[in-house]
């Protein structure tokens, strides 16, 4: 054996074996698990073949959170990534607020997402909730609702203070990509005639391609993820308006008792991560000019 | 102050310097909107919490009045297990935060200086954990802490975040010591130094700032995490993190929002001083995950 290979194992072996055992065995249980009709009861459990998927892509609780899903992670690719990057192309231009700001904003991207859920639900809370109390305040009562209690509300009111954290994620790292572009490039690009708007989409956007790939990629893993603030606003209610996956898979398996079941949602929901980060990857080095 | 503003007679500014004084306004505007959708829940969660339940209950949470006390403090800290919170918390956080990026380092480390064969694989594997959703673990480890006795202790987040942190410690700091020239590894080697101690003496302290970063995101994750917690040890408060905490609190305390408040502020402390002694290592920390400088 080389010297250097000992040296390697020496070194890798422990933390892998500890990965191995929490996080590659477990995947490999929970593929063989979703094969099965297991339930956490512990009766002995039967081989099933594609059972639980056949059940999850006809059953209409699961097809419903897997658009509730995408929904979301469609909305979050889209809103806090251009609010950010808005943001922070304005506070770039008015530098003498992006210092102060960027040390503000690390409150609401330092607290938990039950934090955040605790003071959105203040925020919406039909009698004095801050929006209600808005409306009223300027005469418009009868637009004011039971935000997170409508079910034609729940999900937007829910998403919005999820947007509210992830924006601030979006925006700081826009900030420091669009400090990394050398003015020069801009001003040269001014000088041979380009517009404003010309400037942004042929020079900083495809620029910013690396940091965009970041940024998105970092927001589709937490859109993907969505349990904590889920659980805290509404556990997934009402009528499981707001039920997301992951929020589906802890019901499955704890209200229903059904290991199976929870297994192959998900890996549905695994998959579906990966095709996502997978797109992501090769778009981000499609656009890139230096590897 | 008169020198500042614009000046007084715009006839004399091109139509780019008005088109320019136009863009600032707009930004000053954009700035202020954004400033205020972020201080008011902020400012709302803090106020509140310095509120008396009584006050809350008569004028709602959101009134601008009020004396401020810091009566919900002090009730919270005698009336819930803050303190056994707190101390759950820091147990599951250090050790998992230690071990995640001390087991990531030393991956990457001989990832990227030993280059064993297979290497590449394993860090697709060892990476790839990134995107594993933390129900696809959740279904089989309930199971195997429960035949284990673990449950209702703090012992499976610490295993959980330890292994599940190796993923974004491994990436960033095999990122960070292939930049690193193997010359200066040869040139400690050769001067008698064995492998391990030139990565002890030569190259952990030069990756220091790497290890910040790593420390700063790992901690905050860790701190703020609520699954884990909420699967293993809801049955019992006394073994509750903070996270779990404010949820028990909620349900213990339905409407007393003044004592929900103080709790969720005091939840929020670690992070938020973490956040302001190191965000510049934090930004760097993300980007150093995807982008090679």
């Amino acid at each position: 054996m080389k010297p250097t290979t000992r040296w390697a194992l020496l070194f890798m072996g422990p933390p892998i074996a500890l990965f191995a055992a929490i996080v590659v065995l477990p995947t490999a249980m929970a593929l063989r698990l979703s094969f099965t009709d297991a339930s956490l009861l512990g009766q002995s459990s039967e081989w099933i073949g594609l059972d639980n998927f056949t059940e999850a892509f006809t059953n209409d609780h699961v097809r419903k959170s897997i658009r509730i899903t995408l929904v979301w992670t469609l909305f979050g690719a889209v809103v806090p990534p251009a609010l950010g990057l808005t943001v922070a192309m304005v506070l770039q231009a008015n530098s003498r607020f992006a210092a102060i700001m960027k040390s503000a904003l690390f409150v609401p991207i330092s607290i938990s997402l039950v934090v955040v859920g605790q003071v959105w639900i203040w925020i919406y809370q039909p009698g004095d909730g801050l929006i209600n109390q808005l409306l009223g305040a300027v005469g418009l009562e009868s637009l004011q609702e039971a935000w997170l209690a409508n079910r034609s509300t729940a999900l937007y009111a829910v998403f919005i203070s999820w947007a509210w954290q992830q924006a601030v994620l979006a925006m700081i790292l826009y900030l420091a990509g669009l400090t990394s572009i050398p003015s020069e490039l801009v001003e040269a690009a001014r000088v041979d005639g380009a517009g404003q708007l010309q400037v942004f989409r042929r020079v900083i956007l495809p620029l910013l391609r690396p940091i965009t790939t970041v940024v998105l990629s970092l927001i589709a893993i937490n859109s993907l993820r969505n349990f904590d603030l889920v659980y805290a606003m509404t556990q997934g209610g009402p009528v499981r308006e707001t039920e997301t996956m992951p929020m589906l898979v802890w019901r499955i398996l704890f209200r229903q008792q059904e290991q199976g079941l929870a297994s192959a949602v998900s890996l549905i929901l695994f998959v579906m991560t990966l095709v996502v980060i997978g797109g992501l990857t090769w778009w981000g080095r499609r656009g890139s000019y230096v590897d | 102050m008169s020198t500042s503003a614009a000046p007084a007679t715009p006839a004399r500014l091109t139509p780019e310097g008005r088109a320019r004084a136009v863009r600032r306004r707009v930004g000053m505007v954009l700035i202020a909107l954004f400033v205020a959708a972020y201080l008011v829940p902020v400012a709302g969660v803090v106020s509140t919490s310095l509120k008396t339940n009584a006050e809350i209950a008569r004028r709602g949470i959101w009134a601008l009045t009020g004396e401020l006390t810091f009566a919900n403090y002090v009730d919270v800290w005698r009336t819930a297990n803050t303190g056994r919170y707190l101390i759950n918390s820091f147990h599951v956080a250090i050790p998992a935060v230690v071990v995640s990026i001390a087991g990531g380092t030393l991956i990457g480390y001989a990832l990227a200086k030993f280059r064993p064969r297979g290497g590449t694989l394993i860090q697709l594997v060892i990476v790839s954990g990134l995107f594993v959703p933390p129900q696809v673990l959740l279904v089989p480890l309930f199971t195997l802490f429960r035949d284990l006795d673990l449950l209702n202790t703090l012992w499976p987040m610490i295993l959980i975040h330890s292994a599940v942190g190796f993923s974004i410690c491994t990436l960033v700091m095999r990122n960070f010591f292939d930049q690193i020239p193997d010359s200066l590894r040869y040139a400690a080697l050769i001067d008698g130094a064995s492998e391990g101690q030139v990565f002890w003496r030569v190259m952990l302290p030069l990756a220091r700032p790497a290890l910040a970063a790593l420390a700063t995101l790992q901690f905050t994750f860790i701190w703020n995490d609520f699954l884990y917690p909420l699967v293993f040890t809801s049955a019992r408060d006394d073994v509750a993190t903070i996270m779990l905490g404010l949820l028990n609190v909620k349900g213990q305390f339905t409407v007393a929002y003044g004592t929900q408040a103080s709790l969720a502020v005091i939840a929020s402390i670690p992070t938020v001083v973490i956040f302001f002694v190191f965000q510049k290592h934090f930004v760097r920390g993300l980007l150093s995950g995807a982008l090679k400088e």
